[in-house]
């Protein structure tokens, strides 16, 4: 995790030192952060394919790993919407 | 935001397809998320004074997003255990990697086994596209600090500018405090998890 907060300082600094570039060129920053989400995404999904362990593993594992990886997700969401919802 | 969703299916479908070289891919994935994350970046450091602002007015709600994401994965992970049939603390420990795929499975497998490895790393790689997929509605209906959860640790990360799209820049921070909490957690509770 450390040359993700080396890449988030220097972004900060730089932001923090010339705040008026930053602003005028919020445009381009909010296209090229599309295509990057964009890259990303299919970059992991490159990965998920291309993978044929995991593939091959799906159906044996597929209801399990919805159930594994989908109530943690649906239960940490509705508990962190219904506790914060009022004061947010 | 549909085109998010778009890409990762374009990827997945590009790897079933074609046998792509993926020498490369993990050099090119971190560049991306730096370059990402350095951009995100950029923009909170040309708002400093109004986000730190918003840290010093909020932090308390913050810090409570990854405590109460952490305690309803776990309790997810319980209740999706005993329902696949299985003891309910394997459920608890694979629940407490929270979306980190690569590090949960490989303690997970070291200690019950290859089979269970596949099982927590598919699981967890289900939470994070799952949390890609449904983040931008997840925003809509119920904010920022819900969607935040979603992602797990994975709001550190891959996440991050997923969160910061829909529902605005504002939110990296709370993001990377969430998952960065949650990143610390999984080396921390997945061994203790497997200890009990």
């Amino acid at each position: 995790m450390g040359w993700l907060l080396a890449a988030l300082g220097a972004g900060v600094g730089l932001g923090v030192l010339l705040p008026k570039a930053v602003q005028r060129s919020g445009k381009v920053i909010r296209v090229l952060l599309s295509v990057l989400v964009a890259a990303l995404l299919f970059l992991m999904g490159l990965k998920i394919g291309s993978d044929r362990g995991i593939l091959s593993a799906l159906p044996a594992l597929g209801l399990r790993s919805l159930a594994l990886g989908g109530l943690p997700l649906v239960f940490s969401v509705l508990l962190v919407w219904l506790l914060t919802r009022r004061k947010g | 935001m549909l085109y998010l969703a778009l890409a990762l299916l374009a990827g997945v479908g590009t790897g079933l397809l074609l046998h792509v070289d993926l020498t490369r891919a993990d050099a090119y994935l971190r560049i991306a998320l730096m370059a990402l994350v350095f951009l995100i970046g950029l923009g909170l450091g040309s708002d400093w004074k109004r986000i730190m602002g918003i840290v010093r007015r909020r932090g308390l709600q913050m810090m409570m997003i990854p405590v109460l994401t952490a305690i309803g994965s776990l309790m997810g992970g319980v209740l999706a255990g005993l329902l696949c049939g299985m003891v309910w603390r394997t459920g608890l420990v694979i629940a407490s990697g929270f979306g980190w795929y690569t590090l949960s499975a490989v303690i997970i497998g070291d200690a019950l086994g290859p089979e269970m490895g596949t099982l927590a790393f598919v699981a967890n790689i289900v939470r994070e596209v799952l949390a890609i997929i449904l983040i931008p509605w997840i925003t809509r209906r119920a904010g920022g600090a819900a969607a935040t959860a979603s992602a797990g640790a994975t709001a550190v990360d891959v996440c991050m500018p997923v969160i910061t799209r829909s529902a605005g820049p504002d939110w990296a921070v709370p993001a990377f405090i969430s998952g960065g909490v949650l990143s610390l957690l999984v080396p921390v509770l997945v061994p203790v998890f497997l200890s009990i």
